[in-house]
């Protein structure tokens, strides 16, 4: 029996060619986008999930709400939270914290500079399960002075990494001992690093570590005793709180919550200071993937019936004989749903070659390490992957092969049929089909439009061209020096300094203003910045002057601040009232010497903050900005690298802030991608289903279309008759999904502080553009049929 | 009288394959506005070709042709498509009528094309079924109709526009007798009426209704003669109906 429907199926597929290539290569997209956004989907969650106590651990996180600045979440915590919790609450099992930051190593001649070189307690390897090569995990981290390397990091020092455990490193000029060589952390780690230090060499120098309160500046983790209710864990918090850091009002201002870890990539888009979070990723994108890839298969699935169901006809002779010679409903259903099965596994073959040639510039796109090869990984994987394949056969098959059965032996038999009138079922496909293409490539349109917005909207600062590189004491010591080579050289512009980068919020810390009324207290962001940021990164000024080297006050005790800042104080004269951080006394305050226009420091996911910035070369500046000429970028980077060698020993690592700001939006650059790619696909597969449908409705009109042709139809209204139904279909679906659409996409934006108005006529754009493609795809048939010469129609039995 | 269709010439050849059919070869000829004229031949001899070339629905290979005062043969598609609108009324064997259209509609279908509205497209295709005597089954769907009335519909429909000639290829094809004769009663009172007919028929039988018989065989016209001996309604039953 088997055999037989095997054969019947072949034989369908080769005596139907067009419609079977229409069928396989239709779920084969439908299929291979699917898989592909699962690939996405797995590797995202794949974030952390090797880790043991996953379940178990969560990251403390703090809603801040300090006067004059937007209320925010942020992923740091103070450093005696941690050792202080794990005191007070039974529920808390450990606890480790994470405090990383660049640093140079030194080892003989050779010295790096490391992304991340994290302060860590000892219990980070019981707490997290990061491989050690070498080494003792217990005890690793226990003394004072101790580093563990990753793998790749003890190759820059050491031939045998492994072996390296023993040597010493230098580091900010102390000798560290190298106690364990680490695996290179994994990709799907939020925590990136490549090498580890003891917390107890801070706390042997800060004896007071453990119990400093007030800065928050690293990331806490613990591990709950299993089964703690979290929320009531939350609740104790406020009191914790008070009791620690001896202020009753601490809870108006600082809020903790947990953060489990799984959430932690996925769920912190809203979280701000979240340094160490790699690769963070909009996890509310997956369900939009997901949604999208369902899509797709539907209108794969969606041309599987329609075809099938239209071409019904061609196979009444076949199921009446088949049905007088003794077979019954049952067999004949069994027989459509196996020839759907074999199409869609046919299919998923077709599926997973797309996926082999596509995937590998897929991950180009969108920059991620995607293989196909990871569903081979586990036989169960294989196992699922034929178990849904099968699933998509029978469901997609199950209309159809109840249609098909259904039909009269006799009618069938005489060569009827059943009567073909309008399917209003494969009408609401078709409107499902392009309502979705429609709604997909507004989508697109308007995600284009906003991300065009973010790229180019007036921050209010020049961020093209602009050169960042890293600075520790020794630059900052010869940054004077280094600065005037620099603007020696004809290919720079411009050269400044800054504590923190653009593009993230700035450290709020608490200020003080003096006004009529006393000292007002207020928590703006703040930055530490040279004499020249203003004019290097173009910021506008309002009011008052820019910082200047003439005038000594000016580091230290002169305050440049923004718009929102200026509003928030509300004073009569804003230039010249006396200002200063929460440390300086009240009968030694600063002055605020300017005010500049708003610009986005922060990205425009988020609302521009208060801020206040400062010249304080004692303090250390983080980063170089360096503005070059734009026209002659690789000649300037050699050059600076040159001078750079010339006047300091530090490496020379540098960036470009665009480049920063393009990482910003990227979890929306890949969504970008996504539905943009979808969208393609999405009327990709309508069309061909379209163009399907077209052909069957065009050959069953083709005897009408000789009629009326005889009759006196021009070929303009053969084609125009043949056109009507689907353009009022495509109509339809316009209708219907443009409300959906716009609510979902008002949805989206609502997430951007700073977003695009939706223009109704990008939805009629979107609608044009459908019926445009719609009407390209029919119109071979049409203007085809229209052409025929009506002799042969009205031979046509 | 004057001429209604002039044929000067006319061949057409097909290219099937290899192979040249010359379906017509040089067939030239003339019908008088009001003749009734039969086309008569053996299965390949040409007699559908010339009946298309005749009612416009395709061109001559070679040759000219003249549809009242028009030369078609140099139409385009669009202009063919105007002229069978407001010249020629057709009569198919299969009938020809849409389905999923009633009576009226199908009778009325022509009239679209002519740019007539609505109202007035009912009006002159009830006027078409009432000649027809299938008033009353107006909104009767074809396949609701019996292969006589189905005919007739479709000639109230080749009627509707009052053309120059109608057209019938095989009226009879797929009547039965007695139906037939009925069409072919019908036929001789639209020409008692002064309506120009041209027939396709393989039927002696069916061609003796007729004024006029050409006769082709291998593209050619075989022999072109009046028809002496035309078949008319018996006189008992015109004086029923």
């Amino acid at each position: 029996m088997i055999r037989n429907y095997l054969a019947i199926a072949l034989r369908n597929i080769r005596q139907n060619p067009l419609y079977s290539f229409i069928n396989i290569f239709s779920l084969a997209i439908g299929l291979a986008a699917c898989l592909a956004i699962y690939l996405f989907i797995s590797d995202e969650k794949s974030f952390d999930t090797f880790h043991k106590q996953k379940a178990s651990i969560y990251r403390i996180d703090e809603v801040q709400n300090f006067s004059g600045t937007n209320e925010q979440k942020v992923a740091l915590s103070m450093p005696g939270m941690g050792p202080n919790m794990v005191l007070d609450f039974p529920e808390v099992a450990t606890f480790t914290r994470f405090w990383g930051a660049k640093r140079l190593l030194k080892h003989n001649e050779d010295q790096f500079l490391l992304e991340n070189v994290a302060t860590v307690d000892s219990t980070f390897l019981g707490v997290f399960d990061y491989a050690l090569l070498a080494g003792d995990r217990a005890t690793a981290l226990n003394e004072p002075w101790s580093i563990l390397l990753t793998e790749e990091t003890a190759r820059k020092f050491f031939k045998d990494p492994v072996g390296a455990v023993g040597n010493s490193i230098t580091m900010r000029e102390k000798e560290y001992k190298i106690t364990g060589i680490l695996k290179d952390v994994p990709e799907n780690s939020h925590l990136q690093f490549d090498g580890l230090v003891s917390m107890t060499t801070v706390t042997r120098e800060e004896k007071e570590f453990n119990n400093r309160w007030g800065s928050n500046f690293l990331n806490t983790y613990l591990v709950l005793q299993p089964n703690t209710d979290i929320k009531s864990l939350e609740a104790k918090f406020p009191e914790f709180m008070i009791r620690h850091t001896g202020e009753k009002d601490i809870n108006q201002f600082i809020t903790l919550f947990l953060q489990r870890l799984d959430q932690v990539h996925l769920g912190s888009t809203d979280i701000e200071h979240d340094y160490h979070n790699y690769r963070k990723f909009n996890g509310s994108y997956l369900g939009v993937f997901s949604i999208v890839g369902g899509f797709i298969l539907l209108i794969a699935g969606v041309n599987f019936m329609n075809l099938t169901t239209a071409r019904a006809s061609h196979r009444w002779k076949e199921i009446g004989v088949r049905s007088s010679v003794g077979a019954g409903k049952f067999q004949l259903f069994a027989q459509f749903i196996f020839e759907s099965i074999m199409l869609a596994m046919l299919a998923l073959v077709l599926a997973l070659l797309l996926d082999a040639i596509l995937i590998p510039f897929l991950n180009r796109l969108i920059g991620r390490q995607l293989s196909f090869l990871s569903f081979f990984a586990e036989p169960m994987g294989v196992i699922a992957l034929m178990a849904m394949t099968i699933l998509l056969g029978m469901i997609t098959g199950i209309y159809p092969s109840f249609y098909m059965t259904s039909f009269k032996m006799s009618s069938v038999l005489k060569g009827g049929g059943q009567t073909e009138r309008t399917s209003i079922f494969r009408s609401t496909l078709v409107v499902v089909q392009f309502g979705l293409a429609m709604a997909m490539i507004v989508s697109t349109l308007i995600v284009v439009q906003q991300l065009s917005f973010m790229q180019h909207t007036d921050m209010g600062f020049n961020k093209d061209q602009i050169m960042l590189v890293d600075m520790n004491r020794d630059v900052n010591e010869k940054f004077v020096t280094l600065k005037e080579e620099l603007l020696k050289s004809r290919f720079v512009q411009g050269v400044t300094a800054s504590g923190q980068r653009l593009g993230n919020n700035f450290h709020q810390w608490s200020f003080k203003v003096k006004t009529d009324t006393g000292i007002l207290q207020i928590t703006p962001s703040n930055v530490n910045v040279e004499y020249d940021y203003l004019k290097v990164y173009g910021i506008k000024l309002i009011e008052g002057r820019e910082f200047s080297r003439d005038n000594k006050m000016d580091a230290g005790f002169a305050f440049i601040i923004n718009e929102s800042f200026a509003k928030e104080l509300k004073l009569k004269e804003t230039i010249g009232a006396p200002a200063g951080h929460s440390w300086y006394k009240d009968d030694s305050l600063g002055t605020i010497i300017g005010v500049v226009e708003d610009f986005h420091f922060n990205s425009l996911h988020h609302k521009i903050n208060t801020l206040s910035m400062v010249v304080h070369p004692d303090w250390g500046y983080d980063e170089v900005s360096i503005k070059i000429d734009g026209a002659n970028a690789q000649q300037a980077i050699t050059e600076i690298k040159n001078i750079w060698s010339r006047n300091v020993t530090y490496p020379f690592n540098y960036s470009f802030l665009d480049e920063h700001f393009d990482t910003l939006y990227r979890s929306d650059q890949q969504m970008s991608s996504v539905v943009t790619i979808m969208a393609a696909l999405a009327i990709l597969l309508s069309c061909m289903g379209l163009f399907g449908l077209v052909t069957i409705a065009v050959a069953k009109r083709i005897k009408e279309v000789g009629i009326r042709k005889a009759l006196g139809a021009s070929e303009r209204e053969i084609t125009l008759l043949l056109s009507r139904n689907f353009m009022l279909l495509i109509l339809v679906s316009f209708v219907v999904a443009s409300p959906i659409t716009y609510s979902l996409l008002t949805q989206w934006l609502e997430g951007f502080a700073y977003h695009i108005e939706i223009n109704l006529l990008v939805f009629l754009t979107g609608g044009i553009v459908a019926l445009a493609i719609a009407l390209l795809t029919i119109s071979y048939h049409t203007i085809k049929a229209s052409r025929e010469n009506p002799v042969k129609a009205l031979r046509y039995e | 009288m004057s001429k209604i269709i002039e044929t000067h010439n006319i061949s057409k050849v097909y290219k099937m394959g290899d192979n040249i059919v010359n379906a017509l070869q040089s067939v030239s000829m003339s019908i008088d506005r009001g003749e009734y004229v039969a086309f008569m031949g053996p299965s390949g001899s040409g007699k559908s070709t010339l009946m298309n070339i005749v009612g416009c629905l395709d061109s001559p290979t070679d040759g000219t042709y003249m549809l009242n005062n028009q030369m078609v043969s140099e139409m385009t598609e669009n202009e063919l498509a105007q002229v069978r609108n407001k010249e020629i009324g057709f009569v198919f064997q299969t009938f020809n009528l849409l389905p999923r259209a009633s009576a009226l509609e199908n009778v009325a279908l022509p009239l679209i094309y002519a740019g007539y509205g609505k109202s007035e497209r009912n009006e002159m295709a009830m006027a078409a079924l009432e000649s027809v005597s299938l008033a009353d089954r107006w909104h009767h769907k074809p396949n609701e109709l019996s292969g006589g009335q189905r005919q007739r519909v479709a000639i109230a429909r080749a009627l509707v526009n009052n053309p120059s000639i109608i057209l019938a290829d095989e009226p009879t094809g797929n009547l039965d007798s007695k139906t037939s004769y009925d069409i072919m009663w019908l036929f001789q009172e639209l020409h008692d009426k002064g309506n120009t007919i041209i027939m396709v028929t393989h039927e002696d039988d069916i061609a003796h209704y007729a004024h006029r018989i050409i006769r082709l065989r291998d593209g050619l016209v075989e022999w072109d003669r009046k028809n002496d001996n035309v078949n008319r309604r018996p006189a008992e039953v015109a004086a029923a109906h």
